[in-house]
C-alpha cells in the first residue's frame, strides 16, 4: 500500500509538470485561437479584445492555476474552438483509441512472441537471421509508411478492406473489425520489431542460465522449458516496454488516426494544437499523462507478480 | 526554356517530392483500370444516401463560421440553410433560390431583396426579411468573427419593408453586390430564434430552411443529413448525405476509387489528373484569377518595386507548375480565363531572367541585396521549396523558407506578418474578389497595395454596367497590376468536384460551392 501511495504521489507530480510544460510551450507557439476564431479579417484590436475575454491576456502561471483549480475538481473546461466540454470530447474518443491500441498491441505481442521464441530456439540459424532481417524492415516502417502500404495492398489493389472511416464496435462488431484492422496493423508493425528483438535477446540470455541447463538435464522438453521456465524471467523488459508503448498508444496513435480519419484522441490532439485550443490541449495532455502513470503503476505491480523476490522487503 | 541550373534543380526537387510523397501521406493510389466516365447517362433518380468527403470539419454549424467555398464546408451550409441565390457557373449571373430577386434602381447603391412568399424554417418560425436583417447585422459585428464580415461591412443601412422585402444601402456603388452574397455566409439564413439559443443548442439543432436537416453529428466521425421534405423548392433527390472529414487528399481519392465514398472536393491539379486517370468523374468550376505568390508591400524588401519585379521576372512559372503540379496545373497568365466575357490579353507577369538579374544587381549596388523569407503553410511546403529552388540560380538573391500552421493565417495574411507567401484571389465575378484583395485599405488586402490608379480601375470596373466599360476598366487594372508587380499568379485555383460515375447532378456556384439539391445517385 505504501508503495502504491508513493507511486501515485509521484504520478501526480508528473502530471503537474507535464501539463505546466505543455501550457508554457503553447504560449511560445505563434498564432492564437483568437485569430483563428475571428478569421483573417480580424484587426489586432479585435484579436486583443477576444483574447482578453478568453483570459489569454493574463500571465501564464495565473491561467494555468485557474485551469488547475478546475481540473482538480473534475472540470477540464470548455473548448475554445468547438464550445464543447473538454472532458466530454475526450471521453467520446477514448473507445476508438483504446480499441486501436489494444488490437495493435495484441497483434504485436502475439507475433513478436512467436518470432522471439523461434529465434531464441534456433539462434543464429537461417530462420533466426531471416526473422532479424524482417524485424529490421518492420522497424524502419513507422505508421505513416506502413499505413499507406497496407491501404494500397489491402484496400486499393485487393479491395478487401475499407480505405478509411470508422464504425463503432457497439454499432456493428463485424464492420468495426473491418475498419479497425488496417490501422491496428499499421500500429503493430513497429511494435512487432521492437518487441521481437527485446524478447529474443532476453530469452537467449535466460536460456544460457544454469537453471535452464539443469531443467534440460532432468529431462524436461525444450518447449516445456521455454514456456514454463525461460519465458517468465525473460519478460521483464518486454513488460516495461509494453507499458510505455501502451501508454503512448492509448493517448492516441496520432499519425495513424489522422491517416485513416479515425475519431480518436490522437486526432483530437492534432486538431486542438493546430487551432491553439488551449483547454483541449491541456485536457488531452492530462489524459495521456494519467494513462502513463497508471501503466507504470501496473508494471510495478506486475513485477511483483512475475518475480516474488520483488515483493519481499530487502534484508538489512 | 530552362537553364542548366534550373534543370538540375527541377530534377532534384521532383525526385525529392516523389520520395517525400512516398514517405508521407498515402502516396499515389493505383489507378483502377476503368474507363473514364462522365457520370450516369440517365436520371435523375430519387433515393439513396450520398457519402461526401470534405477537407475539414467545421467547429460548429453556425452559418457565420462556415466558409462558402470549395475547400470548406459549403456543402453543409447549402444543405442546412439553402441559398438566397446561386450563380450560373459560366456567366456568374445571379440565379434566385430562396430569394426571388435582388434589384437596384440607382446603379448599385440601394438594393431591394425580395424573398419568396411563405417561407418558414424547420422550427416553424418565419423565414422573412427580418431574419435576413438579423443575420446580416450579426455578420457586421467584428466580435462575432463572421466570415461575412467584409461583405456585410459594405451595408450601411437596412430596412425591413415587409415580410418578404428588405431594402439596404451600400457605402459605395456595387452593382453586382449579389455576387458577394453568393461568396459568403450572407447566403445562408438560419432561424434567428434557434441561433440566439447559443452555439451548443444550435449545433444540436441547426435550424434552417434548406433541402436537408441534421440527423446526427459525431465529431470526428460522420455528419449525417436527411432530406427535408418540407423544403420550399423542389425536394432534393437524395434521401440523405453522410459527410465525413478527411484531411489527406490522396485518401479522399482512394476512398472514391474503392467505392467507399461518392464525391469529394479537390484543390490540387496533380490529384485531379490522377482522378481522371482513375476513371473518376471530374467536374471543374470555371474560374478566373487564381493562386498567387503575395509580396508584402508594407515592409522590406518588397516595399521596393524593383524587388517585386525581380521576382516576377525571375520565376519560371512553367517550371514552377512542373514541380508543384507535375505539370498538370492551369497557368494563370492572364487575369481572366479564356472564355470569360471580360478576358484581356495583358500578361500579369513575364519571365525574363536577364531583367531579373539586372534588378537584383541594381538592388545589391544600392546596398540592398535581396533576401527573402517565404512563409508557407503546413501541407504547402512544396510551393516554398519550388520557389527557393527556381530562384537559387540568381546572384544577389537568397531565399529562406518558414513553415507555419494554418492557425496563423490571421497573423500572416491579416496582420501582414510575412515577406512573401501563398494567397488566392479566384472569382467568377471580379467585382467582389478583386476589390476585396487589392483595394487600398481593404481588410483583406493582404499584399498592402495602395495605388490610386489601381483603385480607380477597380472602382470603375465595379461601377460599370456595360461589358465594354468593364472590360476596359479591368484591362487598366491588369496593366497596372503587372507594372506594380503586385503579385505573381502561378495557377488557376483548382475548384474541382471528383465523383464516382454513380453521381449525377453535380453543380457548383461562385467559388466551387457544391449544390446538394441537384445531386443524385444512379442505382
Amino acid at each position: 500500500m505504501r508503495m502504491i501511495a508513493l507511486r501515485v504521489g509521484r504520478g501526480l507530480l508528473v502530471i503537474l509538470l507535464v501539463t505546466f510544460v505543455a501550457r508554457v510551450m503553447l504560449s511560445l507557439a505563434s498564432g492564437s485561437i483568437a485569430e483563428g476564431l475571428l478569421g483573417s479579417e480580424a484587426t489586432p484590436e479585435n484579436v486583443a479584445a477576444l483574447e482578453a475575454r478568453l483570459g489569454l491576456d493574463r500571465p501564464i502561471w495565473e491561467q494555468y492555476l485557474t485551469w488547475l483549480v478546475g481540473a482538480v475538481q473534475g472540470d477540464l473546461g470548455t473548448s475554445m474552438f468547438t464550445q464543447q466540454p473538454v472532458a466530454e470530447s475526450i471521453i467520446a474518443r477514448i473507445p476508438v483509441s483504446f480499441q486501436l491500441a489494444a488490437m495493435g498491441i495484441l497483434i504485436a505481442v502475439v507475433v513478436a512472441t512467436i518470432f522471439a521464441i523461434l529465434s531464441a530456439s534456433f539462434p543464429d540459424s537461417p530462420l533466426d537471421r531471416a526473422l532479424n532481417a524482417l524485424s529490421s524492415v518492420l522497424l524502419s516502417a513507422p505508421g505513416f509508411v506502413a499505413g499507406p502500404i497496407f491501404i494500397f495492398v489491402f484496400a486499393i489493389v485487393l479491395g478487401w478492406l475499407p480505405v478509411l472511416g470508422w464504425v463503432p464496435l457497439s454499432e456493428n462488431p463485424i464492420e468495426n473489425l473491418k475498419f479497425a484492422i488496417l490501422p491496428a496493423l499499421a500500429i503493430a508493425v513497429q511494435e512487432i520489431a521492437a518487441l521481437h528483438r527485446l524478447l529474443r535477446t532476453d530469452l537467449i540470455t535466460t536460456l544460457g542460465d544454469d537453471f535452464i541447463l539443469a531443467a534440460r538435464a532432468r529431462g524436461m522438453g525444450r518447449a516445456y522449458v521455454m514456456f514454463r521456465h525461460a519465458f517468465r524471467p525473460s519478460s521483464f523488459s518486454l513488460i516495461t516496454v509494453l507499458a510505455i508503448n501502451i501508454g503512448n498508444l492509448l493517448g492516441g496513435a496520432v499519425i495513424v488516426e489522422v491517416l485513416f480519419s479515425l475519431p480518436g484522441v490522437g486526432g483530437l490532439l492534432v486538431t486542438s494544437i493546430t487551432t491553439r485550443d488551449i483547454p483541449m490541449v491541456l485536457g488531452v495532455v492530462t489524459f495521456i499523462a494519467i494513462i502513463y502513470v497508471i501503466m507504470n503503476l501496473v508494471v510495478d505491480l506486475l513485477y511483483g507478480v512475475l518475480d516474488p523476490r520483488v515483493r519481499r522487503p530487502v534484508a538489512r | 526554356m530552362f537553364n542548366r541550373k534550373q534543370r538540375f534543380a527541377l530534377a532534384a526537387l521532383t525526385a525529392a517530392a516523389l520520395l517525400l510523397s512516398g514517405c508521407a501521406g498515402t502516396g499515389s493510389p493505383a489507378p483502377t483500370s476503368t474507363e473514364g466516365t462522365g457520370g450516369p447517362v440517365t436520371g435523375p433518380v430519387d433515393g439513396g444516401t450520398l457519402t461526401a468527403l470534405l477537407l475539414s470539419e467545421p467547429r460548429n454549424l453556425d452559418p457565420h463560421g462556415l466558409q462558402n467555398n470549395n475547400r470548406a464546408q459549403a456543402l453543409v451550409g447549402n444543405a442546412l440553410y439553402g441559398t438566397l441565390f446561386t450563380a450560373d457557373p459560366d456567366s456568374a449571373e445571379l440565379i434566385p433560390s430562396l430569394a426571388e430577386s435582388l434589384t437596384t434602381s440607382d446603379g448599385g447603391t440601394t438594393f431591394e431583396l425580395k424573398l419568396r412568399e411563405g417561407l418558414t424554417f424547420t422550427d416553424g418560425t418565419p423565414f422573412d426579411a427580418a431574419a435576413v436583417e438579423y443575420h446580416w447585422s450579426y455578420a457586421q459585428d467584428p466580435e462575432n468573427g463572421s466570415n461575412g464580415l467584409q461583405d456585410s461591412g459594405l451595408i450601411v443601412d437596412m430596412n425591413v419593408v415587409d415580410d418578404v422585402t428588405l431594402e439596404f444601402t451600400l457605402e459605395r456603388e456595387t452593382p453586382r453586390f449579389g455576387a458577394r452574397i453568393t461568396l459568403s455566409p450572407l447566403n445562408w439564413i438560419a432561424s434567428p430564434t434557434a441561433h440566439e439559443a447559443g452555439a451548443e443548442a444550435f449545433d444540436a439543432n441547426p435550424v434552417g430552411a434548406g433541402p436537408f436537416v441534421l440527423d446526427n453529428w459525431t465529431r470526428g466521425g460522420t455528419l449525417s443529413l436527411l432530406r427535408n421534405d418540407d423544403y420550399a423548392l423542389d425536394a432534393a433527390h437524395l434521401d440523405g448525405i453522410d459527410v465525413q472529414f478527411v484531411a489527406d487528399t490522396n485518401q479522399r481519392l482512394n476512398a472514391l476509387a474503392t467505392g467507399a465514398a461518392d464525391i469529394t472536393m479537390i484543390d490540387n491539379w496533380g490529384i485531379t489528373a490522377r482522378a481522371e486517370e482513375a476513371g473518376l468523374q471530374v467536374v471543374e468550376m470555371p474560374i478566373s484569377g487564381g493562386q498567387l505568390l503575395a509580396m508584402n508591400q508594407t515592409a522590406a524588401p518588397f516595399d521596393d518595386i524593383r524587388a517585386r519585379q525581380a521576382i516576377a521576372h525571375g520565376l519560371n512559372l512553367e517550371a514552377f507548375n512542373q514541380i508543384i503540379n507535375e505539370g498538370q496545373g492551369t497557368l494563370a497568365t492572364y487575369l481572366f480565363s479564356d472564355d470569360h466575357p471580360l478576358f484581356n490579353d495583358v500578361a500579369l507577369t513575364e519571365y525574363d531572367p536577364e531583367r531579373a538579374q539586372e534588378l537584383l544587381d541594381e538592388l545589391a549596388a544600392d546596398g540592398k541585396p535581396l533576401s527573402v523569407t517565404f512563409t508557407t503553410f503546413q501541407g504547402s511546403e512544396v510551393v516554398g521549396e519550388a520557389y527557393q529552388s527556381l530562384l537559387s540560380s540568381y546572384d544577389n538573391l537568397t531565399v529562406e523558407i518558414e513553415v507555419v500552421s494554418w492557425a496563423e493565417t490571421g497573423r500572416v495574411l491579416g496582420q501582414k506578418q510575412y515577406q512573401t507567401t501563398i494567397a488566392a484571389t479566384s472569382f467568377q465575378e471580379p467585382d467582389t474578389a478583386l476589390p476585396r484583395a487589392y483595394l487600398g485599405g481593404a481588410p483583406r488586402n493582404s499584399v498592402g497595395v495602395n495605388d490610386a490608379e489601381l483603385d480607380r480601375a477597380l472602382i470603375d470596373g465595379t461601377n460599370a454596367t456595360e461589358t465594354a466599360a468593364r472590360q476596359e476598366a479591368y484591362q487598366r487594372f491588369s496593366t497596372r497590376f503587372a507594372e506594380l508587380a503586385v503579385g505573381i499568379y502561378y495557377q488557376r485555383e483548382p475548384l474541382v468536384a471528383v465523383a464516382s460515375d454513380k453521381v449525377g447532378g453535380i453543380q457548383m456556384y461562385a467559388q466551387g460551392s457544391l449544390i446538394p439539391d441537384t445531386l443524385w445517385l444512379a442505382e
